[in-house]
């Protein structure tokens, strides 16, 4: 019961068969890669509403429920018509998709356990019908089971038609009720106070879902198809604020998950397709979740220790700036240290980088600001006393808690809100 | 089109369920069910958690993730089902639940997103390790895939004095001692985490810590499983059978025997029909689990399908048969006066030709109608149907009463109302309401509301607040009445045996009841002596009385049940 | 029953009979009101009166078990346009890849209908709204970023943007600051000058009397309504607050046991 995979390339030199793919010069590499392309289009651009309509589970489930399908399709000519095969996998899944609206209906049981119990029936009977396919003659040949881990190489031009077709019906629909789609999925109870048909969508998500499903079957394969719904959707989540962004990059992590991953499966020919991209999309879904400019969980933590810096530079200046006012024109570390209640290492480990941004100068262990270091003190006493005022003034807050909070926000205040602020007050003191 | 009936195999009873239950496929037979049946149960038991828990969705991910420990584990030269697979297996479910939750607590990815992506990338990773070391880790992707039930059978053989076990039998039996002691030892903190883990956390438990111990037995179940059914069919286990079972049941107890039994059933035909067919026993399994599913679904007697529609309907022709009987009474239709057109009656209610035939078919059955000769064409009400039409026209008279005195309907708006609740109401519910609102003789359209025909609590003895002016008794009872009509809405009341005898009455006093207050409700009787009284609501519930006279002032009702035994 | 003729002047929202059941129970029994125009109203009632409840089935989001609903003497379904409608903050994923913007211009698409863009017109509505609610430096900011009085303050400016006769608000005042509070009664008032009318479910019994025109007072079924100062009385809050109507609740656990 070995996975059967036709060999279309021939075993050779890696390095060769890498180069021999980026150049896209061989018509079984154009073919391929015309096919993840349609393929990343179509998942990447469904996967954003079912990743925010949390539907992730039904992709899975729905991946799982085509395989009936694809088999009895295979059944009908015997061999893998592509018009047959996504026939009969589109009435499967979308039998699935009923099913699961059904089961859920009338039972008490959870939306999980109902996707749960849908996918592994299908995919139970699915299994059936797959080893008695291979049982038959002529069966075993099928190539079937290219289906289940994906097989890229196995695309065929007349694949590409369907796939095509398929992909323009999804793209075309989502593109013309994106602001419909966008609105249902945000809020649904007003949505349908205003006229939107939610229910209509609902099921057309669906019925869109079992279309992604099966055009991606042939290169990702039904086990892992619900991976190119549902990471490329959750990265570009990750990277930007704007649904159009987020729907634009979604496809195109699909689009180069699916190349580099379409390039490593071309090295052998035992290499199924579909590991290979969920695990290039994979890493792109970590790299992002690391480093996403706002959202990464690295990004953010090295943010969080240049602000804690930074309030704590901004502090030691206004101390010193604190202790020019009243007397001399320099102060001592240790006195800055008491005034701070740190210790001197602490403080002065803070005050070499006020010098070096220029601020301070060391002179012994007097301490004192340098004329722009004296400008940047001033600014931020002025922020200082402007945002303790806005927050008397609006918020009433009682003035020993004003103090503690403006001391660590005046940090994040921004020259424009500063500005603002600052109009607000002149405004009204005069 | 080809004919692919063709490749089906004629079925034969003795080729494909007997024979192989003789020697010498005895042994295979016997062992490949039961491996089948441990796989399945016990995925099944864990099951039924995960189910009470909405974590279905998280046992898929680690029967996917899974694979990843074990391909690892043989890479690193570990051998198959060896403790350090198990181990492995267990890590990796650790990892996979630590893992989702740490995506989804620290970024904005939604738990079904991280549940998706965490066990997609690690699934990916097994393969991919599968393919690249092909050579070197003894599996190949069909095992991930169907597994192979088959071969269970032929393993070397593990021996207990006579018994002999292949080795994955007998790890799974372990397994499944090991796994049924853990439920039987943990079984109420389960049950506590299970429905209400805040509640389990205030008791001490920790939810999260038997949230892992149940995911890393859920591992361990998966790698068991794993080499006989692959780690795809490993979620059908672990949700079909439960999932029946939860259709029948609703204790969890009864949950682990028809999870239990499900699989049992789904192993022993799951194999015949792959024997039959030729194809993968798991996947035959799998179908036969679902379809056992699919039955539950339909003929559950609770909550399968078809007892629900016919439960509808039996509403439904109750309520038209209700109606039906109301009108007739309200047309006065009864016994020896002219009978009703039955096809006015249909048009008045709204009923088509057949569902009235079939109302009065049902209650000509029962004894409560009487039809004229001329098949149907005219009917009225039997004694008995009249008894019953009274019921309901009192069940909706007081109904509509209650909305208009204590919801605070307008008179000329509660009509729909009642006219769907009355149908709905028990009996005692119907009592109560008429107590709530002091026992009243007309509702507020000055309609009259029928006498109860439900002896109060000893054949033809009322309590006194169900008498109405003019009627005539005697007292046969001074104290508690039933509790159940009156006890619970009158606790608060100050001591009402005292009062009661400050009243000044004895047993066998009869009595005439002349006016009645009826907010608040109060019954003004005349004694045998001539002495009148003045009785609250409270007290008359507690005096019980037998009626002597049969009512003359009401103008619907005629001889109560009680009234006529005397 | 008798059969009134239409009035010429048909009310805003006239609620007839409606009973609402939640999975085959009933959770509001024959309510029958019809709200004046021009008014702030209020709904208020215990927890589990039923509240929320009765401005989604007036909104169409539960279906009506009995009765119906008219808005200006039509079926709500023809005369969508002129009822606006505020959700709990809560219903909504706030960390939905949408500008604060977007949300605003969530409210023309009534108008706008399937398949046409928002354009500039709608843009510039939005941009006034956002003023109005004292939001427009926020404009282009993710919603996810901003504190619950802001929230509500964009939901209002969307309402806003609907230009509707009739506002629906679901508990608009939960979890908002003094100044948000303060800000949206100054706007409710605004609204209600010209001539709107605004259905506010409110918990909050101390500020009640001074928001509202008018209340409702609701608990499973309809106790009392009217102008403020003659229903807000202590015998009719003792009949709203004081505990369920026990038959009533048993009544819809036997409908609901049987129907199953």
């Amino acid at each position: 019961m070995f996975l059967h995979f036709p060999l279309v390339l021939m075993e050779s030199n890696a390095w060769t068969q890498f180069v021999r793919f980026w150049s896209f010069q061989d018509r079984a590499v154009q073919t391929a890669a015309l096919g993840v392309l349609l393929l990343a289009i179509s998942s990447g651009t469904l996967g954003c509403f079912i990743v925010l309509r949390r539907m992730s589970l039904l992709g899975d489930s729905l991946g799982h429920a085509v395989l009936p399908g694809v088999c009895i399709g295979y059944l009908v000519q015997l061999r893998k018509d592509p018009w047959w095969i996504v026939s009969g996998a589109l009435v499967s899944a979308f039998l699935a998709s009923w099913l699961i609206g059904f089961i859920r209906r009338h039972t008490r049981l959870k939306s999980d356990a109902v996707m749960g119990l849908v996918l592994s029936g299908f995919y139970g009977v699915g299994t059936m019908l797959l080893t008695w396919i291979q049982r038959i003659p002529a069966g075993n040949q099928s190539g079937l089971n290219g289906f289940l881990f994906g097989q890229a190489s196995a695309i065929s031009e007349r694949d590409l038609y369907v796939m095509g077709a398929l992909s323009l019906v999804i793209v075309g629909l989502v593109m013309a009720l994106f602001k419909e789609l966008v609105l249902a999925s945000f809020d649904e109870g007003f949505a349908s106070t205003i006229g939107v048909p939610v229910r209509t969508l609902h099921y057309l998500l669906m019925g869109l879902t079992a279309i992604a499903v099966v055009i991606a079957i042939q290169a990702v394969g039904l086990v892992l198809v619900s991976a190119m719904l549902i990471t490329p959707a959750a990265t570009a989540l990750l990277a930007t604020d704007r649904m159009r962004s987020v729907v634009i990059l979604s496809v195109l992590f699909g689009v180069f998950s699916g190349m580099v991953g379409l390039s490593v499966s071309f090295l052998n020919s035992h290499y199924p397709t579909g590991p290979f991209v969920v695990l290039t999309l994979a890493l792109v879904f970590a790299g992002m979740y690391l480093f996403s400019p706002r959202y990464g969980v690295a990004s953010r933590a090295i943010r969080r220790r240049r602000q804690s810096q930074r309030t704590q530079r901004e502090n030691v200046l206004k101390s010193i700036y604190h202790s020019l006012a009243g007397c001399a024109n320099a102060v001592k570390i240790n006195e800055l240290a008491t005034l701070r209640q740190e210790t001197p290492a602490e403080i002065r480990s803070t005050f070499s980088m006020l010098m070096r941004r220029g601020w301070a100068q060391l002179e012994g262990d007097q301490a004192r600001l340098t004329d722009a270091g004296l400008r940047r003190a001033q600014e931020l006493d002025r922020n200082y006393r402007l945002w303790e005022q806005f927050l008397t003034d609006e918020i009433n807050l009682p003035i020993d808690h004003t103090q503690r909070d403006a001391e660590n926000i005046e940090h994040i205040l921004g020259p424009e809100l500063v500005r603002e602020l600052e109009a607000r007050f002149e405004q009204r003191h005069d | 089109m080809t004919d692919f009936t063709q490749f089906i195999p004629p079925f034969r009873l003795s080729e494909h369920v007997l024979e192989l239950w003789q020697e010498p496929q005895l042994y295979d037979t016997s062992m490949t069910v039961l491996m089948g049946f441990l796989v399945s149960a016990v995925c099944g038991w864990i099951g039924c958690y995960l189910i009470l828990q909405g974590m279905a969705l998280l046992g898929d991910a680690i029967s996917h993730t899974v694979l990843l420990g074990i391909v690892i584990v043989v890479l690193l030269g570990g051998s198959f089902g060896g403790p350090a697979m198990f181990c492995g297996a267990a890590l990796t479910g650790l990892a996979t639940t630590l893992l989702i939750e740490a995506l989804h607590s620290t970024s904005r990815v939604k738990e079904d997103a991280a549940t998706g992506i965490v066990f997609t990338s690690l699934f990916a990773l097994g393969v991919v390790l599968i393919g690249i070391f092909a050579g070197r880790a003894h599996i190949d992707t069909s095992h991930v895939l169907f597994g192979n039930l088959l071969e269970v059978a032929n393993g070397q053989p593990y021996r207990i004095g006579r018994w002999a076990l292949p080795v994955p039998v007998a790890q799974m039996s372990l397994l499944a001692v090991l796994i049924a002691g853990l439920i039987g030892a943990f079984y109420k903190e389960l049950l506590v985490v299970s429905f209400d883990p805040q509640l389990a956390a205030s008791l001490g438990l920790r939810p999260r810590l038997i949230r892992y111990a149940m995911m890393a037995m859920l591992s361990v179940a998966v790698v068991g499983a794993f080499e006989s059914v692959g780690a795809i069919l490993v979620v059908a286990m672990l949700i079909s059978p439960a999932a029946t079972a939860y259709l029948l049941t609703r204790r969890l107890s009864m949950m682990f025997l028809y999870s239990t039994i499900a699989s049992g059933l789904s192993s022993l035909f799951g194999f015949h029909l792959a024997y039959w067919l030729d194809v993968s026993p798991a996947g035959a399994m799998v179908t036969v689990s679902c379809s056992l599913f699919t039955i539950a679904f339909l003929f559950g007697p609770q909550q399968g399908i078809v007892a629900k529609s016919v439960r509808h309907w039996r509403l439904r022709l109750r309520t038209q048969q209700e109606n039906l009987l109301r009108c007739l009474l309200e047309q006065g239709a009864v016994a020896e006066s002219p009978a009703a057109q039955l096809h006015q009656l249909a048009v008045s209610l709204g009923l088509s030709r057949w569902s009235t035939a079939l109302a009065v078919w049902r209650l000509r059955r029962r004894g409560w109608l009487l039809a004229s000769q001329n098949q149907f064409q005219q009917v009225a009400l039997s004694f008995a149907g009249r008894q019953e039409a009274e019921r309901l026209e009192r069940a909706h008279r007081l109904w509509e009463t209650y909305l208009v005195e204590h919801v605070g309907l307008a008179v000329d708006h509660v009509h729909p109302t009642a006219e769907e609740i009355e149908h709905l109401l028990s009996d005692q519910l119907v009592e109560k309401v008429d107590d709530a609102l002091g026992h009243p003789d007309t509702d507020p359209l000055g309609e009259p509301i029928p006498r109860s025909s439900i002896a109060d609590w000893s054949p033809g003895v009322f309590s006194l607040s169900k008498l109405r002016i003019g009627d005539r008794a005697r007292i046969v009872g001074l104290g508690d009445s039933p509790v159940e009509l009156t006890g619970a809405l009158r606790d608060s009341d100050p001591n009402p045996a005292c009062e009661v005898v400050g009243l000044v009455l004895t047993l066998g006093q009869e009595l005439k009841v002349t006016a009645r207050n009826p907010q608040p409700a109060i019954w003004v009787v005349v004694l045998g002596d001539g002495h009148s009284r003045s009785i609250p609501h409270h007290l008359a519930d507690r005096i019980l009385v037998q009626r002597l006279t049969p009512p003359a002032t009401d103008s619907v009702t005629t001889t109560s049940p009680s009234g006529a035994s005397y | 029953m008798s059969t009134t003729a239409v009035p010429p002047n048909p009310p805003p929202i006239e609620v007839h009979d409606l009973t609402v059941s939640y999975d085959k129970k009933p959770v509001l029994w024959n309510i029958d009101v019809s709200f004046p125009e021009g008014q702030i109203i209020g709904i208020i009632g215990p927890n589990g009166a039923g509240k929320s409840t009765l401005i989604k089935s007036i909104m169409g989001l539960m279906p009506a078990e009995s009765g119906w609903v008219k808005v200006y003497g039509q079926p709500l379904a023809r005369q969508r346009r002129l009822v606006g409608y505020v959700p709990q903050r809560e219903s909504v994923d706030w960390d939905f890849p949408v500008t604060v913007r977007d949300v605003v211009l969530m409210g023309t698409y009534g108008k706008l209908g399937l398949f046409r863009r928002p354009g500039k017109a709608e843009r510039e509505l939005c941009d006034h709204c956002l003023m109005q609610v004292g939001m427009a430096a926020f404009a282009d900011r993710q919603i996810a970023n901003l504190s619950g009085g802001q929230r509500q303050r964009v939901f209002l400016a969307r309402a806003l943007a609907q230009d509707s006769r009739i506002y629906l608000m679901d508990e608009p005042f939960v979890g908002v600051d003094a100044a948000t509070e303060a800000a949206i009664i100054e706007l409710l008032r605004t609204l209600k000058r010209q001539n709107r009318t605004l259905l506010v479910v409110h918990h909050d019994l101390q500020t009640a009397p001074e928001y509202f025109d008018s209340m409702l007072m609701l608990n499973m079924r309809l106790v009392a309504f009217g102008p403020t100062q003659e229903v807000f009385t202590t015998p009719l809050l003792q009949k709203t607050y004081g505990g369920r109507l026990t038959i009533l609740s048993e009544a819809a656990e036997q409908v609901a046991g049987t129907r199953r």
